[in-house]
């Protein structure tokens, strides 16, 4: 849903958590680093965080190509567009864009990450998904991470944002409100904040997965 | 004893290591949430405390560095106006982010309290020290910066014609009375500084009128309390001794402005029930419940400044309570290397459990806190203040999230350790930490 006032929207706790992640990690990187993200929401997010960083969106280039020729196979990565890239950030990418990892993949730099948000099982609670993702082809994580793998990928680290615990923590937050008892309430509510991230298996039944990867090259 | 004057000296030093290339920079803890990834400049209340605390140290003493501190610190703030005239990272805890509550408004203030003090020196032809300045700033270069704000964000986006009062988000009906307070102390002095009454018969009474509202009195013990907050009709009865000491200077002005003693009333049952409430060790509720359960923590150190600073506004109105625990609280809250403590007893905020050693919240030093102690301190400065060359190291043992971490900060870094190996690195006025393990990314 765009509105009049989307820039002043921010994120849901979920995404600052995963966007701030992101954005820790390309702070260190030197080197043009490809965004497979397709709406603007994320897209901004992420300049946001990391104003003047060398972002690249490919997706967003193919779409203004195919604005000005409609002509599908019109686009094409070009090397000197993508021979330096330091780094890959999937921003829960549609079925579409994942097809562009394995050109990204053969540009990047000896030593390059990669680094993935898709949404978990309970992605689609997330008021987010109402406004800005729906009706999109989105990846699941598994075929996000089979892609990865397929193009040489190998995942260093998976953390899950807002799990079960963080959502046990949050009706009991909301009990504790409908018995009117607004301590409770607050307590609960930090409860949840301190239980928001996931590791392991935990990490599958978050809203948001969050993925780093390195090149077995 | 430590003296202010020394201790303002001391701020002073650790707020020039908090500076990145545009502006002040940081961590921030709060009662809402964390925010220790995004370390950058945020254009939000931090800017209050050091505009208003280095504009009175310049008028206290004299000395012009002060005024260059001051111009500088709103320098940040005009050129982090984007071209829709919020401001850059707004939010304090909620950064990066724009259209920060009540943040912007306190930018506006401070510019506006910058430019009333120029104008001021410039009618008055005292020339000297404004003309030492390394830029040709003008008091009407603040001023339209806050006004544009104001009326672009405050008037066109919050605004709400329905219930007279600005809302916390244009798409949302809610009001914050603590931040609408804050509107209204910048509309105060935009009036002021543009000599145009209309913002306060137009704006300013409709909000107070509605903080008025707020209000409990009732005679109970929650009397002269202000509910946090409420969501179309509905209130939220949390009230917040901190927030509601924010609410006390515009209700003066008020006062003052119109001569109603319903906004006097006001702000003396609200700092009559904060003294209630206070404890005798200076520390306060950071929350109090309808029912008179409260939650102790954290507890505020830092932010008191407000507190005392709104009692000593209310004090020629007949307020009369000995805040003197709380003022030692603040002064002895300053650790070695100059900046304040936030708080005792972050990780008693979920089960009111408070280990031996200090949460890592706790002994964090936050620009957007320790600006309301140079502003309240800044005020108390008897002369020139002496000059900190160095600033030491601080070290301290902490806990976070169950783990016992070593703190250290100096004036180039904060560095935290957990058995010898970092776990969070931040150079100071880096936008994000060189290293973080995961339990600082929770907010």
């Amino acid at each position: 849903m765009a509105g009049e006032h989307d820039e002043l929207i921010r994120p849901g706790l979920p995404y600052r958590i995963a966007f701030d992640w992101l954005a820790y990690n390309l702070s260190t990187v030197t080197g043009p680093v490809a965004v497979l993200a397709n709406t603007r929401f994320r897209s901004h997010e992420l300049q946001k965080r990391l104003p003047g960083a060398p972002l690249w969106f490919p997706v967003s280039e193919r779409e203004r190509a195919l604005a000005a020729s409609s002509q599908s196979d019109s686009f094409r990565l070009t090397a000197s567009e993508t021979d330096r890239l330091a780094a890959i950030v999937a921003l829960e990418p549609e079925r579409e864009s994942m097809s562009y990892l394995p050109e990204l993949t053969r540009n990047v730099l000896p030593g390059s990450r990669c680094y993935a948000i898709v949404s978990g099982s309970l992605g689609r609670f997330l008021a987010e998904h109402r406004d800005h993702l729906s009706g999109l082809d989105l990846v699941d994580g598994r075929a996000l991470v089979r892609g990865m793998r397929d193009n040489g990928w190998q995942i260093t680290s998976r953390f899950g944002v807002h799990g079960l615990r963080a959502v046990f923590c949050h009706l009991m937050s909301t009990f504790a409100t409908t018995v009117k008892r607004p301590d409770l309430q607050d307590r609960w509510h930090y409860a949840m904040r301190e239980r928001f991230l996931e590791t392991g298996l935990a990490s599958n039944a978050s809203a948001l997965v969050c993925l780093s990867a390195e090149h077995k090259s | 004893m430590k003296t202010v004057d020394e201790a303002v000296a001391r701020l002073d030093a650790w707020f020039d290591t908090m500076r990145g290339i545009d502006g002040y920079s940081g961590p921030v803890a709060h009662w809402w949430g964390q925010c220790l990834l995004f370390t950058g400049v945020g254009l939000d209340w931090r800017y209050e405390g050091i505009i208003d605390g280095y504009l009175t140290l310049w008028q206290r003493t004299g000395q012009a560095v002060w005024l260059e501190k001051a111009c500088r610190a709103g320098n940040d703030i005009v050129q982090g106006q984007l071209p829709d005239g919020n401001f850059r990272n707004s939010s304090f805890e909620l950064n990066p982010h724009a259209g920060g509550t009540p943040h912007e408004a306190a930018c506006d203030a401070a510019l506006l309290i910058l430019a009333k003090g120029l104008k001021k020196t410039a009618e008055s032809r005292q020339l000297p020290a404004f003309a030492a300045l390394p830029d040709a700033v003008t008091w009407q270069h603040y001023a339209d910066c806050a006004e544009r704000n104001l009326r672009s964000f405050y008037q066109a986006k919050l605004w709400d014609a329905a219930t007279r009062s600005f809302r916390d988000h244009p798409e949302i009906s809610s009001f914050v009375p603590n931040k609408a307070a804050t509107a209204c102390e910048a509309l105060f002095l935009l009036a002021e500084v543009r000599s145009d009454d209309s913002w306060i018969e137009r704006y300013v009474l409709p909000n107070l009128d509605r903080i008025i509202a707020h209000q409990v009195q009732d005679g109970s013990s929650l009397d002269g309390a202000i509910a946090q907050n409420s969501i179309g009709s509905s209130v939220v009865e949390k009230y917040f001794p901190k927030y509601i000491a924010r609410c006390v200077p515009a209700l003066i002005s008020a006062h003052r402005w119109t001569e109603n003693e319903r906004y006097a009333d006001c702000a003396l049952r609200a700092m009559d029930f904060i003294a209630r409430v206070a404890y005798d060790d200076g520390s306060l509720p950071t929350v109090v419940y309808p029912d008179s359960r409260v939650n102790r923590y954290p507890s505020w150190i830092a932010p008191l400044a407000d507190v005392l600073r709104a009692a000593d506004m209310a004090r020629p109105l007949g307020f009369d309570a000995d805040m003197s625990a709380i003022h030692n609280r603040l002064l002895d809250g300053q650790d070695v290397g100059g900046g304040v403590r936030t708080a005792v007893g972050f990780a008693g905020q979920v089960n009111g459990r408070v280990p031996k050693l200090p949460d890592l919240r706790d002994v964090l030093h936050v620009a957007g806190w320790c600006d309301k102690v140079l502003r309240y301190w800044a005020y108390q400065v008897q002369g020139e203040l002496p000059v900190i060359k160095d600033i030491p190291e601080m070290a301290v043992d902490c806990v976070f999230h169950g783990k016992t971490l070593r703190y250290r900060e100096n004036a180039s870094r904060v560095e935290v350790t957990r058995g010898g190996e970092v776990c969070y690195l931040w150079h100071k006025g880096q936008d994000w930490p060189a290293v973080a393990s995961p339990e600082f990314w929770l907010q």
